[in-house]
């Protein structure tokens, strides 16, 4: 059953999910905007698909792996995410792929992934950037939501999209969506349905399998300057470095983007130039991750391109390697 | 919630100076708590991430033998940040141990079979853990014969040089020492290690060859197998990599859609040929 969240209604409901969860949302965060902790008051931002993604909830861009002098637990309240984007939620559906589903799970991402409720914003007017629906996604897209919203007049029509999300909709017993609302709702669905649909990513990852010394992978970098905003900023991207200090065991972002990545300590390094790290980071979400886990590490949320100071385009990328191939 | 990062407690018991020029240490190390010296149980072939708090974390292959029981053994060149810290440390000492990670060398694969073990420089820690283990009197019947050729760059970079006297007096195997360069007191064999291989001629029938050493010259001695016969099937390796987490998910060490730290480090040289050269 579609029920109906009214706009008045939104405060209260915000409220009560933050005295059971850790409640996020969308929000101003360093200047630029990300999911950022529920406050009384905070200006609305549901109707923009934030700059940070979602998965620095789960694996934030640095965490103590362990203390040295304790390692106490610490107990809190799980997350939830209003607002989150399908393509955001997708994402965390990918990086469970790795950090739960491949054993061994990975305690501390699995701490924060547990219990952790995603309210999806569906996405009615996707950006020039985006391209969700050529990635197995959509704008209405429900992998890895528990509820799905779809602004409507004075409100959103609210859908379950997960146990998890029926039982919370249960609960929170919103009226339910009148006719002309779900119809308004459905509409919005058909009209958002054609997503950029300008690659072609039938059949890439054996077509890459077999590219790696094709010569196009030689032009393709020379643009990049290897600054890997696009990795940071990727809500898929999870590679990181373990580090220490005198407390603790930190795990910190990294990108295969930079050479020390791969740089051994005798000196040797196989990733050398801009050519074998950019052809990496495409290979590792067409390629390689489709070969070990049966998807495609990229949701199309579109932020590498939007973000990217030489306006190196993955779609223009993709589309090149898979016309040439 | 089990945190796969947190590393058991281990202390350690001996240290050994390999080199002359003092940059390679065995270290004996034992679990400071009995259920980590019952449950830490591993294969030939595998490592595991040590540790120092406040100096960091590296993956190490383990050199001992599962035969040799209640002990772990580590050979450490001293090359970065966490190997001259251990380089530094005394017995008594307490290390971070994460592990066993990684797949194994095939040792059902290799029963029955004659064993071509061809190991250069540091590159025989990882395979004396195999090599042990064949040649212990529980196993030894198990495979057919045994020959290890080993070299390093001068007779002072020889390696286990303690263990090398017990091999040469074995009866069931065959070592072949040799160094790129002699010094005034060697008087054994000099030459490269696929030169030496060559003079040996192991047969290919029925046989498996597994090195590891430089790249340089693994390559070669890739070369001088297939020179005898020995397909890419029957050729066994074990690579290195930069790694982090050491359980896939840190994404760093892959070679194509390979992960060292889960499908590697040991690899044949059969899977080599499929995989991108990016290593």
């Amino acid at each position: 059953m579609a029920r109906f969240l009214a706009r008045s209604a939104l405060d209260e409901v915000l409220a009560r999910l933050a005295r059971s969860y850790h409640l996020h949302w969308p929000g101003k965060l360093r200047g630029k905007t990300g999911y950022i902790p529920w406050q009384a008051g905070q200006e609305s931002m549901l109707d923009h698909n934030p700059d940070a993604t979602v998965k620095e909830l789960f694996l934030p861009r640095t965490e103590v792996l362990m203390e040295f002098d304790d390692g106490q637990e610490k107990t809190s309240r799980p997350l939830a995410v209003f607002g989150v984007r399908p393509c955001d939620a997708r994402a965390v559906h990918l990086l469970d792929r790795v950090f739960v589903e491949q054993p061994p799970v990975d305690g501390p991402y699995q701490e924060r992934r547990q219990g952790a409720l995603f309210i999806g914003m569906a996405c009615p007017q996707p950006q020039m950037t985006c391209f969700c629906s050529t990635v197995g996604g959509g704008p209405f897209d429900t992998v890895g939501l528990d509820v799905l919203l779809t602004p409507v007049d004075e409100g959103w029509v609210a859908e379950a999209a997960s146990t998890a999300g029926e039982e919370y909709l249960e609960q929170e017993a919103w009226p339910e969506a009148t006719k002309e609302q779900q119809a308004q709702a459905r509409a919005e669905k058909d009209q958002a349905r054609a997503v950029a649909e300008e690659v072609e990513l039938e059949g890439l990852a054996k077509k890459l399998e077999a590219s790696f010394e094709a010569p196009v992978w030689e032009r393709l970098h020379e643009k990049c300057l290897g600054c890997a905003v696009c990795t940071y900023y990727c809500p898929t991207c999870h590679c990181f470095d373990v580090t220490d200090t005198d407390k603790a065991r930190l795990r910190t972002w990294d990108s295969c983007m930079f050479p020390l990545f791969t740089l051994h300590t005798s000196g040797h390094n196989p990733r050398l130039s801009g050519k074998e790290r950019m052809r990496q980071r495409v290979m590792h979400k067409f390629c390689y991750f489709p070969l070990r886990l049966e998807d495609h590490a990229c949701v199309g949320c579109g932020r590498c391109i939007e973000l990217c100071p030489v306006n190196l385009d993955i779609r223009q990328v993709l589309a090149e390697l898979g016309g040439c191939l | 919630m089990s945190n796969p990062y947190v590393p058991k407690s281990a202390r350690i018991e001996e240290i050994i100076t390999e080199t002359a020029v003092n940059d390679v240490k065995t270290f004996r190390m034992v679990f400071t708590e009995s259920e980590d010296r019952e449950s830490f149980r591993y294969e030939p072939g595998q490592f595991a991430e040590l540790s120092l708090p406040g100096v960091g974390e590296a993956p190490i292959s383990i050199t001992s033998s599962p035969t040799q029981e209640g002990y772990l053994e580590f050979s450490i060149k001293k090359a970065g940040k966490l190997t001259t810290a251990l380089h530094h440390a005394e017995v008594g000492q307490e290390v971070g141990i994460r592990g066993p990670y990684g797949n194994v060398f095939p040792v059902d694969s290799l029963e029955g079979k004659d064993l071509q073990f061809i190991a250069g420089g540091i590159g025989l820690a990882p395979l004396r853990s195999l090599f042990n283990y064949c040649i212990d009197p529980k196993n030894r019947q198990r495979f057919g014969s045994i020959v290890m050729i080993y070299g390093a760059r001068s007779p002072g970079d020889l390696v286990f040089k303690w263990e090398l006297e017990k091999w040469a007096e074995a009866e069931d195997l065959a070592l072949y020492v040799t160094v790129d360069r002699g010094d005034e007191q060697w008087d054994g064999r000099v030459g490269f290690v696929p030169a030496i291989l060559m003079d040996v001629s192991p047969s290919p029938n029925n046989a498996v060859a597994i090195t590891c050493g430089p790249p340089i010259m693994i390559k070669f001695v890739i070369q001088s197998l297939e020179e005898l016969g020995f397909t890419p099937e029957q050729i066994v390796t074990t690579l290195e990599m930069r790694m982090k987490c050491g359980i896939g998910k840190c994404g760093r060490c892959n070679i194509g859609s390979q992960y060292v730290c889960l499908d590697g480090p040991v690899f044949t040289y059969a899977q080599l040929k499929e995989m991108p050269q990016e290593y």
